[in-house]
């Protein structure tokens, strides 16, 4: 899952950053309202952590001119005063929840992920697609109850398939999400994680879909499936 | 002297009976003046006539050949007299004064010219007595022509004449300080409509005073205008020194807690958050507070409860989406808020926030204006709150680490924000089970 975190205190972004690296997300970073602005109109990302006290373009202003711009991410804002008149102002700009200073790193990864968990359109906190389980929570993944071993990048693809289930996810979509904006990986890595991965929970549940992509298919399908 | 009424009426009531009495005085000496010349003038006018009206002959025979005009030298005693005298015997006296006679032995004046004398007469009555010497042949010594008038008269007219006076100008006097009273009453007029605007001011229905006031409390206007505004941008300085202030403090806090995440142990990282939380809950407490301390006086805000209160239970709802917690309310749609958007933002925030973190399913938000003031009441259907918890919530400044997490912060904070707009906290167990709070605003804040 790619985020973007917009903090201008370079301190206080680095430690988010490392925090949220520590917790399987992808991190670009925005120092300051216009650079945030310009990314999130142009890259795509699966949330947005932002600071409200921002130089240049504070952060409600970023966050309006986003939602203007027809950007739908959830986006969780960070305040540093706790009053409600400035959380109520990121409300009606369009934020999705509020972290206060001084959070606690845990608390952000966890509001995050439950905001791209519902933000794909799931309820719980679990993801299930068959017997294959996805806790948002806590990270983890199980296959039939067997909990799986895996790798920072696999989780990732793994992870954003059981967001978007049934739906075909391009190798494109998959670097955008998966990797840093500044990165430049081969297309061709997202075939060898498919691969690993088809290897951990089976190879009917991933499909691959000529030209197109790759699609995780619910129970029914693989069921039906000669 | 406190009043101003008492100190115009009383000053004015000092010179207003100075001048009388100095007037009344001036001009019963010039009454008294006037009605002495008068009187001495007849009496000179008779001793001329009496001149005229006496013939002595070669004999020495003094008689007065026709009245002088007064029948009241005919009166026996009347009081006005005339006699004819050489060298202090009468040689021909007026009917009135019978066998009496008139003395005027010790004054003596030169002939040709009159004198006057106060001496006594019959009946020992103060008497006026006008003289003229005039030679006579055949008298050794001046012929003395004498007209005599009872003062008693003249008294009297001054007397009857003071009493006028007295009477006319304790009038004057009445009716000048009741003059003044109405002038009093009416130029302390812009005073009292001041009081009723300042009033205005301190009920929240305006924030400046009118300009519509005479030239001479123009300048206190003004004056008090410019306080009233120093008052308003301190205000809005000192909301920006504690957003700068929390946003400085805040980032560093946040840096502190993630330093304790590595190298640590778990009990010394819990110790550190927890000296981390008590410091983020005061700075909070304390600057939600001070930016809330001054708002409460001149604001003439008004802020619709329902958009505020709709949006603040959006807001949750999308918060609290994953235990799809929902909220019900009940509110007028005109009703509006007299006071500043970011108290009652703060305020119906805290006590929402709080009800939707221990709700079941739903929260229940209704606002009515009651007789004794505009209450706000939020009921959730939650495991509700513990006596000893409800009343350290509303402990108004209560040591901030003192208080059980939870519930703890948002409601002191509200408990705080309340007792500044005047207003009442109250909590109990709801009939559903969870916690009801109701906030009373005083009627005055009703838009």
């Amino acid at each position: 899952m790619k985020v973007l975190v917009v903090e201008d205190d370079r301190r206080l972004s680095d430690m988010l950053v490392a925090m949220l690296q520590e917790s399987g997300f992808v991190c670009d970073v925005a120092y300051d309202g216009n650079t945030a602005h310009e990314l999130g109109s142009t890259e795509f990302y699966d949330a947005a952590v932002l600071d409200l006290g921002l130089p240049e373009l504070d952060g409600i202003s970023v966050l309006q001119a986003w939602r203007d711009g027809g950007c739908a991410m959830p986006v969780l804002i960070l305040t540093a005063r706790g009053r409600w008149s400035e959380k109520l102002a990121g409300f009606n700009a369009g934020a999705d929840d509020y972290v206060t200073k001084p959070f606690e790193a845990e608390e952000v990864s966890v509001r995050l992920r439950a905001l791209i968990r519902r933000s794909a359109g799931h309820a719980s906190p679990e993801l299930r697609i068959s017997d294959l389980v996805l806790n948002t929570m806590s990270n983890r993944a199980t296959n039939n109850g067997v909990p799986l071993s895996l790798t920072s990048l696999e989780f990732r693809v793994l992870s954003y398939l059981m967001h978007h289930p049934g739906r075909v996810i391009s190798r494109t979509e998959f670097l955008e999400h998966v990797y840093e904006s500044e990165s430049d990986p081969d297309s061709n890595v997202i075939d060898v994680i498919i691969g690993r991965l088809r290897k951990k929970i089976g190879s009917a549940k991933i499909t691959t879909v000529r030209g197109q992509g790759f699609r995780l298919e619910s129970w029914e399908a693989v069921d039906a499936k000669p | 002297m406190r009043s101003l009424s008492a100190r115009l009426i009383l000053s004015a009531s000092v010179w207003i009976t100075l001048v009388l009495v100095i007037g009344g005085v001036a001009l019963s000496f010039v009454f008294r003046q006037a009605a002495e010349d008068s009187f001495r003038h007849r009496l000179e006018v008779s001793v001329n006539a009496l001149i005229a009206a006496t013939d002595i002959d070669e004999n020495k025979h003094v008689s007065v050949a026709r009245s002088l005009g007064d029948p009241r030298f005919e009166q026996v005693l009347s009081g006005w007299y005339w006699q004819v005298a050489a060298d202090n015997a009468p040689l021909t006296r007026s009917r009135s004064l019978w066998d009496a006679s008139l003395s005027l032995e010790a004054i003596t004046t030169p002939p040709g010219t009159f004198g006057l004398a106060t001496i006594k007469g019959p009946r020992n009555r103060t008497l006026w007595a006008a003289h003229f010497d005039l030679k006579v042949d055949g008298f050794p010594s001046p012929v003395r022509y004498m007209v005599a008038g009872d003062i008693s008269e003249l008294v009297q007219s001054r007397r009857k004449f003071d009493v006028v006076l007295a009477s006319a100008l304790v009038a004057l006097g009445i009716g000048v300080l009741l003059a003044l009273l109405i002038q009093v009453r009416f130029g302390l007029k812009p005073l009292r409509a001041l009081i009723q605007d300042l009033e205005a001011i301190r009920q929240h229905r305006a924030n400046r005073l009118d300009e519509n006031y005479p030239n001479e409390i123009l300048p206190l206007i003004h004056v008090t205008n410019a306080v009233l505004e120093e008052n308003q941008n301190q205000i809005e300085r000192a909301r920006r020194h504690v957003g700068n202030l929390a946003h400085g403090l805040k980032t560093p806090l946040t840096l502190l807690r993630g330093e304790t995440r590595t190298g640590l142990q778990p009990t010394q990282q819990a110790a550190l958050n927890e000296h981390i939380d008590t410091i983020s809950n005061m700075v909070e407490h304390h600057l939600t507070r001070a930016a809330a301390a001054g708002a409460s006086s001149y604001t003439t805000n008004q802020v619709s409860v329902l958009d505020t209160v709709g949006s603040i239970c959006r807001s949750l709802e999308k918060i609290f989406a994953d235990e799809n917690r929902k909220s019900r309310i009940e509110v007028p749609t005109n009703l509006m808020f007299r006071g500043e958007r970011e108290d009652l933002e703060e305020i119906v925030g805290n006590i929402l926030e709080n009800a939707f973190k221990w709700a079941t399913k739903e929260i229940f938000v209704s606002v009515r204006v009651e007789e004794n003031g505009l209450a706000l009441t939020v009921l959730d259907d939650g495991p509700g709150m513990p006596e000893e918890e409800m009343e350290d919530a509303l402990a108004r400044g209560k040591r901030l680490d003192e208080m059980t997490p939870g519930h703890g912060l948002g409601l002191s904070i509200v408990a705080d924000l309340v007792t500044l707009y005047q207003g009442e906290l109250t909590m109990e167990k709801a009939s559903t089970g969870g916690l009801s709070v109701t906030v009373l605003f005083p009627l005055d804040r009703v838009g």
